[in-house]
């Protein structure tokens, strides 16, 4: 029985992995969010090129779609930290020439067992030798892909729309923001800009040309001029005197639940965005 | 350390060959018992001396029963089960005793609130009761027979206690169930194809099934199920259901196979829960080596129901209570247990006041529903505090109008089909032409479990019964 099964997997994993070879397109294949991160990350690390510009950062900037500002690779994670970005970042020799860096909660700590998957010489061993292993491929996600996916490869209209919240919901969790932007544990900010520091310090010395920017995602307006909020921009501000910080654009957001925009507030922000590309302003 | 790390695998390889090197064969207990203290140490060292105390407190104990004075055995026996449970509630309830009862910014409570919980204390805690208990009521000593030399005794209660298969998340062991396998094992005698079926099935549940599912049943918490559409939050719940089944069971069945590697059985720990179709089946069925171990040292010391009717509910539901609270110290544990010890006394109620009519198929699958509804609710108990279950079930009602999320929908449905056809596959077995047929072809399902191992598995996280 033990050797049957021992062949039916070979035999299994072998046809898969032509499957794979045969078929060498970028499968939309997340399946949940934290595996969305690991895709994000496999595809930044085992790329040919290097982006010229990489973006890092939480979920708030996480909603920006990866192809919508041209040249830029969106390693913003959702439920991790801008930490875990830059760790991607430095997996490759070489740095992208500009890094895009998400304030609104650089604080946030690291994911150490993120952070330890790609540091095991196992896993890194299998990713590279086996396509059949990497998280993108996996079966229930690219069946995922050929279910949602229409005969001209774009995406099936069913896209889910958003609905608004009731106000009750939104005004209960716009609340619950409040009461942390009210009351920010400034020594967590604190020593966050020492590991800030030293980040960026890593990624300079081996790549001198790379240059950072800061930016802040908008939130729901009435949270911006919170304690939390102004804190951590002054913060950011004092310590890092020489990198630019992209301001908030001056539209009022609402956001879905307080903090992450709803999509079409993404795109106004996009549009902002990219003309601080094209102008510095 | 995760039976599913790197780490392990390695702790596994290195602990297997040198147990079967022939001329290390008297050593064998040792090197277990090494193995299992490096095991624990790993991921709280510092909590190992405590493992270690309470071993040695059960070793002392259950030696001075049995050799020491017998006028005071009952001394012994009362004094090592008070200091056991003293133990186990100094650790795990004093959190919950200063948040419900003192101030915990400050002083004694915020003491307290900080004392970290040792991995897998309500296990190792159980089996040294369990182990004062036996040997004081001899009622099992034909097969449970404590050493007259003490090394020995000290030797094979310490490998009792830590065997690293079973220590952080059971099955909880008896000792009158152990004793009597420990002795001298031969590579020869291991019977592969149970450690293989055992491995396979354990870690396809723990990696393809559970540790994917998690990352949609996450929503589950608060704020997140605030944002959630009506439908999509019972499928959730649905998925917890599958979720924790397959954690559980998966973490069972690779301690069994494990264990098998160095020619021990522990008890199977799960018998296809979901078929039930009663809640007292439910429970001979669901982490089988806890209920038995609240029935035998619980349930029957209150009076089980030899004392009447009335007596008997309550003492289903002061065992459940009980056996909810054993989980973990938050009173959502506790209602848990009540919850399904009310379930329990209400269909004692029924089978003792109504002439119901027998069981046939379809009564079968009607009551295997409504077993599987009200367990599947009681889940939410479980999952969140006290405070977030009625905003959960008022977010279902709520949350009528939101979009649906039709990712979460389609991979909750996806990943939980293995499961559904585990249970469906076991029923179907019990006509023999198809147990014939699913015996022969078995090694296909092996197969494909062993490649949706290698690539389809979910990020490695705990296993959720390591936190009781």
């Amino acid at each position: 029985m033990i050797k049957k099964g021992l062949f039916v997997f070979a035999l299994l994993f072998a046809a898969y992995s032509i499957f794979l070879v045969l078929n060498k397109q970028q499968w939309r294949s997340v399946q949940y969010q934290y595996q969305g991160n690991i895709i994000k990350s496999d595809r930044y690390i085992y790329a040919d090129v290097t982006p010229k510009a990489a973006m890092i950062g939480t979920s708030l900037s996480g909603l920006i779609e990866n192809d919508s500002i041209p040249g830029v690779y969106n390693l913003a994670m959702p439920g991790m930290s801008m930490f875990d970005g830059f760790n991607i970042i430095s997996k490759r020799k070489e740095a992208p020439s500009k890094i895009f860096i998400e304030i609104n909660y650089f604080f946030k700590g690291q994911n150490n067992d993120f952070a330890h998957a790609y540091d095991s010489p196992i896993s890194i061993f299998l990713n590279n030798n086996f396509r059949a292993m990497r998280p993108e491929n996996q079966p229930m996600g690219i069946l995922r892909h050929i279910i949602t996916s229409k005969p001209d490869g774009k995406k099936n209209a069913a896209a889910i729309e958003e609905k608004e919240l009731p106000a009750t919901v939104f005004n209960e969790l716009l609340q619950n923001e409040k009461k942390k932007y009210n009351h920010p544990d400034t020594n967590v900010i604190k020593n966050a800009i020492i590991n800030l520091r030293a980040a960026i310090k890593t990624i300079q010395e081996t790549n001198r040309n790379t240059k950072f920017y800061f930016f802040e995602m908008p939130v729901n307006s009435s949270l911006e001029n919170l304690p939390l909020a102004i804190f951590t921009r002054e913060s950011i501000k004092k310590n890092f005197p020489s990198i630019p910080l992209m301001h908030l654009p001056p539209t009022s957001f609402k956001s879905r639940d307080g903090i992450h925009l709803e999509k079409k507030e993404v795109s106004i922000y996009l549009k902002y965005f990219r003309e601080f590309l094209e102008t510095g302003k | 350390m995760l039976f599913n790390s790197a780490i392990f695998i390695l702790l596994l390889v290195l602990t297997f060959i040198v147990y079967y090197i022939p001329f290390l064969k008297k050593l064998q207990v040792q090197i277990l018992i090494l193995s299992s203290l490096i095991f624990y140490a790993y991921s709280q060292p510092s909590l190992l001396l405590l493992l270690i105390v309470s071993a040695l407190i059960n070793i002392a104990v259950s030696y001075l029963i049995v050799n020491g004075n017998p006028k005071m055995r009952r001394f012994y026996a009362t004094t090592g089960v008070i200091i056991n449970l003293a133990v186990l509630v100094f650790f795990k309830y004093s959190p919950l005793f200063a948040k419900t009862f003192l101030n915990t910014d400050a002083g004694f409570g915020q003491f307290l609130l900080m004392l970290p919980l040792p991995i897998g204390i309500s296990f190792y805690t159980f089996e040294g009761l369990s182990l004062l208990i036996d040997v004081y009521s001899n009622k099992h000593k034909d097969i449970l027979t404590i050493e007259k030399s003490l090394s020995k005794h000290f030797y094979k209660t310490l490998f009792f206690i830590s065997f690293f298969p079973h220590l952080i998340a059971g099955p909880i062991l008896k000792a009158y169930e152990f004793y009597p396998q420990i002795g001298e094992k031969k590579f020869k005698n291991i019977n592969w194809s149970y450690v293989f079926e055992k491995l396979v099935q354990g870690y396809f549940l723990k990696m393809v099934i559970a540790d994917n599912l998690t990352n949609f049943t996450f929503w589950m918490e608060y704020p997140y199920f605030k944002t959630i559409a009506s439908f999509d939050l019972i499928l959730i719940v649905f998925g917890y259901s599958i979720q924790i089944f397959s954690d559980f069971a998966g973490y069972s069945l690779i301690a069994l196979g494990i264990a098998k590697l160095f020619g021990y059985d522990l008890i199977d720990n799960f018998n296809f829960p979901y078929i039930s179709s009663s809640f007292s089946e439910f429970w001979r069925r669901w982490h089988i080596s806890l209920s038995t171990f609240l029935k035998e040292y619980l349930y029957i010391p209150l009076g089980g129901n030899r004392r009447g009717r009335v007596r008997t509910y309550t003492n289903l539901i002061i065992t459940m209570g009980l056996g909810g609270l054993w989980h973990g110290a938050a009173w959502s544990y506790a209602i848990w247990g009540l919850y399904h010890g009310l379930a329990l006394a209400i269909e004692r109620f029924f089978l003792n006041n109504f002439k119901l009519p027998q069981k046939n198929t379809f009564t079968k699958i009607l009551m295997g529903i409504v077993v599987f509804l009200v367990v599947t609710i009681s889940w939410v108990f479980f999952k969140l505090p006290v405070e977030n279950v009625i905003e959960y079930f008022k977010s279902i009602y709520a949350n009528q109008h939101l979009a649906h999320n039709g990712t979460l929908i389609v991979f909750i449905l996806l990943y939980s089909t293995p499961v559904v056809i585990y249970h469906f596959l076991y029923l179907a077995n019990q006509n023999p032409m198809i147990a014939n047929i699913t015996q022969k072809y078995k090694f296909i399902a092996y197969g494909c479990m062993l490649f949706m191992i290698a690539v389809n598995s979910g990020p490695s996280g705990s296993f959720i019964y390591f936190q009781f």
